[in-house]
């Protein structure tokens, strides 16, 4: 009894092994025939579901291997020396790679250049971070912090939108070396596990120096005679200013002298009792000056000469006292050529001793740092 | 024969000098706009000089060479005067005048004096050396560039004269953006008046530097309204030297709401910030409310007459039958 089932466990075995066999060689060759997928003559694409990864054996040739899904990529740019079509599921979550940003420097400026994002068809809700480079990205690389200037580190908060970084006007980046040539490029995301790689790098575009130029019409006054037939009055005298500068904080130029009028004789045409933070309507006598920047810095009010219609006495301390000037921001454009006019007024009385009289005026000009 | 060979060479001539009549036809116009294409100055002074502003790590023991491009725009020559000024560390005031500076006395200009032709550019050495024990510091100096003008020993006008001051920021020592923003400070951020009675609010402020260098204070104003969306400004950036602080007013138009909030963040550099907030309201129509309640309060008074009168005569003793 013991025997005959002992047999009969053996023999079941068997059959439940060849069983076995006999149905994963049928489901093998039924699978086989039912997973088969596209084909032509030298390609089978084996494995094609939604998110299915595949191997070397998946899609290949000599030249050719398919190791995943095929990802969506913009269209008319599959690849080329800066972009390819990445394949597989996360491809197709990824972001559009962005283009070089367009990095200018449209007004000569010396510590920062401009840049304006290039989204490459993503959406508006996409973010870009920026690299910074001096050497086109060989060994220097730099990031364009969320606060436009430059630092070593990429962050987080370094990702921006479009509307961010500027839009369509772009914004400056800042703390820039002077008479430097910089690259940028960029990359997108968009939340969590979505980031491109960097995208190609723009055009080196250089910072220039700072500069100043400054020009008088003249380098002397030439006074009429005082006499009673104009009233001992020249009102007509002025030196024209002009200026052209890149610096970011603007120019301030400070007029002195180094003495009253004066004669070989020592006499002395006193300097006009309006000072430069209150002057005056004309009224006595002196030597004068006024300006037409109606909008001067210092103590006393924007346009406290009244459009050069009221008068000051020049000091003779260093640096003196503004008579011109131009505050910041100067970003784009700079001053180009902007003209001020200071205009002079010699007023004696009838005893007032004949004589040349003669000084120096002093005009210095100086960056606003 | 004579004749003849008289007549060739007057045809070779007269070909020779067409060709040129051609030639000087065809470069004058250019010549022409070549000159004019240019800023010249006539009979006054005008010079251009680059750079002006620099910003320069210095480093104990060794030079650093400045070279600053000084170009005559003039049509005559001119001379410069190259001189080393100190420099005005007040914070606020600009002014660059003979104030002592450690590095003048690490400055030195071989050529100070160079005449320059019409419309000609030469540089300027500037060579900065700073002692092998120079401390980790700010160092500041300006360098002026004076044109030279011959003049009479007895001059019977005044003599106008012009001078451009080359700024120069040194610093000895490494920068760390960390530690520089835990020395920086915002102080007295505020609305110069928490209640504004027109749709425009001012705030003011200013940024203290306790860092041994200087940096650039880079502030964005963001103002946010109780309902609707934020708006972010940036400000004119500053230099703020060591020991100095830098103003900033700052005026925007508010829009219809009340309660505002607004957030300042002073970029140092590097993406490090500094921050501080305020809040202020804005009332564009308070004279309008305070008419209302005047007229709801007359109003209230002429309905309860009755009432008050009787409060009235209660209060000084009366009573009525």
């Amino acid at each position: 009894m013991l025997k005959i089932s002992y047999n009969f466990i053996v023999k079941a075995k068997i059959n439940l092994l060849i069983g076995l066999f006999a149905y994963l060689l049928i489901s093998s060759i039924f699978a086989q025939s039912v997973s088969a997928g596209p084909a032509s003559t030298n390609f089978e694409l084996q494995e094609y579901s939604f998110g299915a990864g595949g191997t070397d054996t998946s899609m290949n040739s000599t030249n050719f291997k398919m190791f995943g899904t095929v990802g969506e990529v913009e269209s008319g740019r599959p690849f080329s020396a800066n972009y390819k079509a990445g394949s597989g599921l996360i491809y197709t979550l990824k972001l559009n790679v962005p283009p070089a940003p367009t990095l200018s420097n449209p007004a000569t400026n010396y510590d920062r250049l401009k840049f304006v994002v290039n989204q490459g068809g993503n959406e508006s809700d996409a973010t870009y971070a920026i690299a910074i480079s001096t050497d086109n990205f060989v060994s220097d690389m730099k990031y364009i912090k969320a606060d436009k200037t430059v630092g070593a580190t990429l962050t987080t908060s370094d990702f921006k939108t479009y509307a961010d970084w500027g839009a369509a006007d772009g914004v400056f980046v800042t703390t820039l070396r002077s008479g430097t040539t910089y690259y940028v490029r960029a990359k997108a995301r968009l939340a969590n596990f979505t980031e491109t790689e960097w995208g190609p790098i723009s055009i080196g575009v250089a910072t220039s120096n700072s500069s100043l130029t400054f020009s008088l019409d003249s380098t002397s006054i030439v006074f009429s005679d005082l006499n009673a037939g104009n009233s001992f009055t020249d009102a007509n005298k002025s030196t024209v200013m002009t200026t052209s500068t890149n610096a970011y904080n603007g120019y301030t130029v400070y007029g002195r002298e180094n003495q009253a009028l004066k004669t070989l004789d020592n006499f002395t045409i006193p300097n006009y009792t309006g000072t430069n933070s209150v002057p005056t309507s004309w009224a006595g006598t002196g030597f004068g000056y006024t300006t037409n920047d109606s909008s001067l810095g210092g103590t006393g009010g924007l346009n406290r000469f009244a459009d050069a219609t009221k008068y000051a006495g020049f000091i003779t301390a260093g640096p003196g006292e503004i008579v011109a000037d131009h505050s910041g921001p100067v970003q784009d454009p700079t001053i180009s050529n902007e003209q001020f006019v200071v205009s002079y007024r010699v007023t004696v009385d009838a005893t007032t001793p004949a004589g040349t009289y003669s000084n120096i005026i002093l005009y210095t000009i100086v960056p606003v740092y | 024969m004579k004749k003849r060979q008289f007549c060739a060479i007057s045809k070779c001539i007269l070909i020779v000098k067409s060709i040129n009549n051609a030639v000087i036809f065809l470069l004058l116009p250019i010549l022409l706009i070549c000159v004019f294409t240019k800023n010249v100055y006539a009979a006054g002074q005008s010079i251009r000089v680059s750079p002006i502003i620099n910003d320069l790590q210095l480093t104990p023991g060794e030079t650093t060479i400045l070279n600053l491009s000084v170009e005559n725009l003039s049509d005559s020559p001119l001379g410069i005067h190259a001189e080393i000024s100190g420099f005005d560390e007040t914070g606020q005031n600009i002014s660059t005048d003979r104030h002592s500076s450690a590095l003048t006395k690490w400055t030195d200009i071989p050529t100070p004096d160079i005449i320059l032709d019409p419309l000609s550019q030469k540089s300027i050495s500037v060579n900065i050396a700073p002692p092998k024990d120079a401390k980790q510091n700010g160092y500041y100096e300006t360098i002026f560039l004076s044109p030279v003008i011959s003049s009479k020993k007895e001059p019977a006008n005044p003599i106008v004269l012009t001078r451009i001051g080359v700024i120069v920021l040194g610093t000895i020592g490494k920068l760390n953006y960390d530690d520089l923003a835990k020395k920086v400070s915002v102080e007295d951020f505020k609305p110069e008046k928490y209640v504004f009675n027109n749709s425009e609010a001012v705030l003011n402020f200013s940024v203290e530097n306790k860092y041994f260098t200087h940096f650039t204070a880079k502030p964005f104003v963001t103002i946010k309204p109780l309902f609707g969306q934020e708006k972010t400004t940036l400000l004119e950036e500053k230099r703020v030297l060591p020991g100095t602080n830098k103003a900033w007013k700052f005026q925007t138009a508010l829009g219809k709401n009340i309660f505002f909030k607004a957030k300042l963040a002073v970029s140092v550099g590097s993406g490090n910030q500094v921050f501080a907030e305020t809040w202020f309201v804005a009332l564009p129509f308070r004279h309008t409310v305070e008419i209302i309640i005047l007229a709801v309060t007359v109003l209230i008074a002429i309905l309860a007459r009755k009432r008050i009168k009787k409060a009235i005569a209660t209060l000084f003793g009366k009573t009525s039958d």
